[in-house]
């Protein structure tokens, strides 16, 4: 108990130390012009930037992966000089996947913090959300459903879960022969996410006259046998997947031992590359598709390379096994952007970050996230395109991106 | 078993410094009425003791000059002391076979339960007949054939019973008995502990008499047959202030029992009783456990139904009426167990008693209007007044901080503060000592003297029933044996048979 | 029609692999009166030692090990938990397996975390079609396997000596060691076989066609509560014509989820405890239960 008290006294100390460098506008070292106006989370030689992930909880291999990602962009960044002659320093609170918990954590790390690097989970984002808009902090959200729209503070790496959905309808479409009066199946988590993409998926086949036969599970269900009974007896010429991969395994699998020899296209969550480990694999790569404006490994892209570079020199074990990496190291790149911007614009403060955050209209990534990302709207996700991979063995992270990002022209019409 | 005390969680003595040796080969009978430790004293031989939530205080037990064990029931079992559980308890929902196969599980080795096997299918021919059948689908004798086979089955050197006769007919009862004699014929050591003396008696060759967790006796069993004072514990013959005979001014109406008889399933446990309770009289129904008097209770209080016969209170007939019903015709009882509130106090106990005569409302009481409080006033008053009658002093303590004595009076007041005419008290005096048991007469008297009700007392102990009740009848296995004055009760040579058996 | 006998064979091999874990909940209960909660992470236990095990000893080996790891650890359970509380009510031994339960599982879940481990089964995703009805082997084999197990146990139960012992404690314990039955002998191999029953349930529930052990896996034996209430406490045939039924009634419900959309979508979860439900109105203990143990 002494411990936390004298720890909560060194942490008062701190933030009046933090408000009192910000109240003062110090004149930034080396640029010698202009003095940049700074606020908490920046001083003459540092920016601080919060990470809230799961490091305990279920998705802690995944907040793991989260923070090598980070890590590995902010050195790599730090080596180059940092940003506005400042290195970035990375401050990491555990939310253990519990909103509870993480209201707590962003109150440690938030007198220090300019703005949150990435924060895994709507739940999560939810609870923190009112705490963010009154301290003016941006927040970098790993979770892509529309729900969280409008916001200014938060910024989405790429499109939303709905934008994903009617791309792959679109794709079917296209790619599939799957024409207007066809039934396709749609096999959902309840919550947020599958709720998200259903809902874009129902307004694609609504333009398309296509009938979608919905199948609602939850993340305990692990045995997709009546789903799969359930499509076939349908006729389904296909299926769209809003789960998670324990659930992609059973209904790749159980289609091809029932002879529904059909494509499945699933959001982003639903793949990881430890699916090819699973008896699942031979299916999965005969009739699995991700539709996501997260990049696939394998893309040839300036991002995407030295990502992997990156990645590799420092962890010499090879790609990495989860998505969280690349989720983070793309959240990086926004970060990154929004600050050099607000060092431009001579604000280093959280409104200055956030202002610069909106004055963002064509960021490119050099592909880690689909298309070029347009932050000016807080009504709409920043990216519209997507990529659309098939599962590959031979392919890095086991995906292989089929063309180019694309957009379908049935996303114009969508409102959030 | 030398000095053996025993206590149940920590307060109740059940025995206090009890001695007993066993000569090998020979059989001891342990009597005693109810609550007087018998059963106590199987359950620290046999280790079950912890399983009730009692535990040895002082004393040792040596099997052969080698101490046994304190709490392992299954290891003393193994090392040859085998009990035969009061009740039986057979495993119902097991084949006859496969209860002498559980009780072969603490045999030595194989041949060992060969040997047992063998000797079992002599003794109890009829468990080899019914070898594929349920326990539970046995007769109650069948029953008792069964337990002790399986006890057999583990080759005892030592075998327990604990109330072997309990419930059976007449005939099953000297089966019993010759079976214990032929078991102990082939070198068996038995302790039987028993409430029926008179099969007790007639096969041990000692005998100790227990009395509140004490040896009140000792002695080989013919001594012990003979003796005065076990004629006086069992029969109340020596109490000298007989029937009272002076009939109180009653508003009671007369109780008459006629021709009843209960069957549950096949077993007749009451049949063709008939007995009447006059108007302001003390009438005690008494007889061994077993032979219907709880039963009969049940019956007069509506709590089972009569399968045949009649029970009238005046012009109701009672045997069709729900409880409740009967109780708002006047007639209370209490209960062999005490079932009081014990968080609350004495007089809040009573008073929930008064509800039947309350007027004003739930709402009008808890509102406390001025109605409401004048009646409860008055009956406050009353309630008061009836335990003084009883001796009850300390209203406001909860009743579970209470000697065990004194809640039974407060339940006999509970009973009395409902006003009935005819008060059902069922073994009012069980596991008192005898001071508890003389202020419980003596709240008795003085309630039905006060009050003028009529009592209807059912009581194992004599020594209490000779004492105060104008009239007895006798039940035994279910059949009335004799019915009259105490005086006349105590000389009737039925009655010495069922409770001293031939040899009194 | 085909859909219907398609639905309905997957639904009794699903219910198959309950039935033995249904079956583990029985046997602690008949033997020590304990409503064993734990039975759902012991069960995560199992199929986690499986899964990592697989690929340094090879299959067999890893199963003998998860197995093994789920029946000791359904034993500590009992002897270092309930045994000294033995007499301790209903419902505070089941609280504190439920206790139990939520540590094991969480440090599990944590240490599997999002992570799907395969569990290495050397059918993989094969397929046997019988009569046009197509079934994963995993699952055809699971219905062996507790078909088999199940006649085990009734075989022992009926004429071993450990199972007489085991219905002696059952019906009365104390009795029972008065005929020098050892009781903690009884508990222990009790919880020893629930624990073991528990692992092959989670090895199946774990194959194709689910993905590998996930954190949530542990979650999947809560569907056996129902079917064990369902069959009665104390029955094991109870027990696993519960497990049928539940595996029968949930894969139905899935698979009709459009038809049966008036109900709400999401059926295929609450389905089985509906149906349990309906049944205790019919029943208050159960199909086979005895009176006594529903009112305890």
């Amino acid at each position: 108990m002494r411990r936390v008290g004298l720890l909560a006294v060194v942490l008062a100390f701190t933030v009046t130390a933090c408000g009192k460098g910000g109240a003062e506008e110090e004149p930034a070292k080396g640029s010698g012009e202009q003095a940049v106006k700074t606020g908490p989370g920046a001083s003459a030689d540092t920016i601080t930037l919060g990470y809230l992930p799961d490091l305990s909880g279920v998705f802690a291999p995944n907040g793991k992966s989260q923070m090598e990602g980070a890590n590995l962009y902010w050195d790599a960044k730090n080596k180059a000089g940092g940003i506005c002659g400042r290195q970035i320093e990375v401050k990491v609170q555990d939310t253990g996947y519990d909103p509870q918990k993480a209201v707590a954590a962003y109150q440690q790390l938030s007198g220090d913090v300019i703005g949150l690097g990435l924060v895994l989970g709507s739940s999560i984002v939810n609870a923190l959300l009112p705490n963010v808009q009154q301290d003016q902090m941006f927040l970098n959200f790993a979770g892509w459903t529309s729900d969280i729209l409008p916001s200014e503070n938060v910024a989405i790496a790429g499109t939303t879960y709905d934008i994903e959905a009617i791309n792959a309808v679109d794709f079917l479409m296209k790619e599939h022969g799957v024409a207007s009066g066809d039934t396709i199946g749609h096999l959902y988590f309840e919550g947020d996410y599958g709720e998200n993409a259903l809902k874009g998926s129902k307004f694609a086949a609504e333009k398309h006259g296509l009938e979608i036969l919905e199948q609602k599970i939850t993340p305990a269900d692990q045995d997709m046998t009546g789903q799969v009974s359930a499509f076939k007896k349908a006729g389904v010429k296909a299926i769209l997947f809003s789960a998670a991969p324990p659930q992609a395994a059973s209904l790749a699998g159980l289609a091809a031992s029932q002879k529904l020899d059909v494509p499945i296209v699933a959001n982003g969550p639903g793949w990881t590359p430890q699916l090819l480990t699973t008896p699942a694999a031979d299916a999965m790569e005969a009739n699995y598709f991700v539709v996501s404006s997260m990049a696939p490994l394998s893309v040839q892209s300036e991002g995407v390379t030295k990502f992997l570079s990156e990645y590799q020199a420092k962890y010499p074990k090879g790609t990495p096994s989860s998505n969280g990496s690349l989720y983070a190291y793309a959240g990086a790149q926004i970060a990154d952007a929004a600050l050099t911007k607000a060092c431009e614009n001579k604000d280093l403060t959280r409104k200055g970050v956030l202002d610069a955050l909106h004055s963002l209209t064509a960021l490119d990534t050099g592909g880690t996230v689909a298309g070029t990302l347009d932050f000016s709207d807080p009504a709409s996700p920043p990216g519209s395109l997507v990529y659309i991979a098939k599962v590959s063995k031979d392919a890095p992270g086991g995906l292989e991106a089929l063309g180019e990002p694309a957009q379908a022209a049935d996303a114009e019409g969508y409102s959030f | 078993m030398h000095d053996l005390r025993v206590s149940y969680a920590g307060a109740v003595k059940a025995l206090r410094g009890v001695s007993l040796s066993v000569p090998e080969g020979s059989v001891v009978a342990v009597l005693g009425n109810n609550g007087a430790g018998k059963s106590t004293l199987l359950r620290a031989l046999s280790g079950t003791l912890p399983a009730s939530g009692g535990a040895i205080t002082g004393g040792t037990i040596e099997l052969r000059g080698k101490a046994l064990p304190r709490d392992d029931a299954a290891s003393i079992a193994r090392s040859g002391l085998v009990q035969v559980p009061e009740g039986r308890r057979v495993f119902a929902n097991l084949t006859v076979e496969e209860n002498l196969r559980a009780g072969g599980l603490a045999a030595p080795d194989r041949a060992k339960r060969a040997e047992a096997r063998a000797w079992v299918d002599e003794l109890f021919p009829i468990l080899r007949e019914r070898a594929t059948q349920r326990a539970g689908l046995l007769s109650g004798g069948e029953q008792q054939m069964l337990a002790i086979g399986r006890a057999l089955m583990a080759s005892p050197q030592v075998l327990l019973l604990d109330e072997p006769s309990l419930g059976l007919a007449p005939k099953i009862v000297e089966r019993v008995g010759e079976v214990i004699r032929e078991i102990n014929a082939r070198g068996v050591t038995v302790v039987l502990v028993e409430q029926n003396a008179a099969m007790a008696l007639a096969v041990a060759d000692h005998a100790v008499v227990l009395e509140v967790g004490e040896v009140a006796l000792r002695g080989t069993a013919e001594e012990l047959a003979e003796s005065e004072a076990v004629r006086e514990r069992y029969l109340g013959v020596s109490t000298q202030a007989a029937a009272t005979g002076t009939r109180v001014e009653s508003s009671a109406q007369p109780l008459a029992v006629e021709a009843l008889s209960v069957r549950f399933g096949g077993l007749a446990a009451l049949s063709d009783v008939s007995f009447t309770v006059e108007p302001g009289s003390l009438h005690a129904l008494i007889g061994p456990n077993g032979a219907g008097k709880s039963t009969c209770l049940n019956v007069l209080s509506g709590v089972y139904a009569a399968s045949a016969g009649s029970v009238r209170y005046g012009s109701h007939e009672l045997t069709r009426l729900r409880p409740h019903r009967i109780a708002a015709l006047g007639v209370a009882r209490t209960f062999q167990n005490i079932a009081l509130s014990p968080r609350v106090s004495v007089l809040d106990n009573l008073l929930v008693a008064r509800h039947r005569l309350m007027r004003s409302g739930f709402l009008a009481d808890g509102l406390k209007l001025p109605r409401a409080r004048r009646e409860r006033a008055e009956h406050e008053a009353r309630v008061r007044e009836i335990a003084e009658l009883l001796g009850l002093t300390e209203l406001e303590r909860p009743v579970g901080t209470l000697s065990y004595g004194t809640r039974k009076r407060v339940e006999l007041a509970r009973a009395l503060c409902a006003e009935p005419e005819l008060l059902l008290l069922d073994e009012p005096v069980a596991g008192m000592v005898r001071d508890e048991s003389a202020a419980m007469a003596d709240a008795i008297s003085r309630a039905r003297a006060e009050l003028g009700i009529s009592v209807l007392l059912v009581e194992h102990d004599m020594t209490f029933v000779m004492g105060m009740a104008d009239r007895v009848t006798v039940l035994d296995f279910g059949k009335r044996i004799a019915d009259g004055t105490p005086a006349t009760v105590q000389r009737d040579p039925d009655v010495l048979k069922a409770y001293l058996g031939a040899a009194a | 029609m085909n859909q219907f006998v398609t639905l309905f064979v997957g639904g009794l091999f699903l219910g198959a692999i309950y039935s033995l874990v249904a079956l583990g909940f029985v046997t602690v209960f008949k033997a020590t009166h304990v409503i064993n909660f734990a039975q759902g992470s012991v069960l995560l236990l199992g199929a986690y030692v499986i899964a990592r095990a697989h690929e340094s000893v090879g299959f067999a080996l890893a199963v003998a090990l998860g197995v093994l790891a789920a029946a000791v650890a359904s034993v500590l359970i009992d002897a270092v938990l309930i045994r000294r509380i033995r007499r301790a009510d209903l419902g505070t031994l089941a609280i504190l397996t439920l206790g139990v339960d939520i540590l094991l599982a969480t440090e599990l879940s944590r240490r599997i975390g999002t992570d799907v481990l395969n569990i290495g089964a050397p059918w993989g995703s094969d397929v046997t079609e019988v009569a046009g009805i197509r079934v994963a082997t995993s699952r055809v084999l699971a219905g062996g396997v507790a078909a088999v197990l199940v006649a085990g146990f009734w075989l022992a139960f009926k004429f071993t000596d450990f199972g007489i012992a085991m219905r002696s404690a059952a019906e009365d314990g104390e009795v029972a060691s008065l005929m020098g039955i050892r009781l903690n002998r009884v508990a222990a191999t009790a919880w020893a076989l629930a624990g073991a029953l528990a692992a092959i349930g989670g090895l199946f529930l774990t194959s194709f066609p689910a993905a590998g052990v996930t954190g949530s896996v542990g979650l999947l034996a809560l569907a056996t509560i129902p079917a064990v209430v369902l069959g009665g406490f104390d029955s094991p045939g109870g027990a696993v014509l519960g497990g049928l039924i539940i595996g029968v009634v949930s894969v139905l419900t899935a698979g009709y989820q459009e038809e049966l959309s008036f109900l709400g979508r999401g059926l295929g979860g609450v389905a089985p405890f509906a149906v349990m439900l309906l049944v205790l109105l019919v029943r208050p203990s159960g199909l086979f239960g005895t009176r006594e143990v529903t009112r305890v």
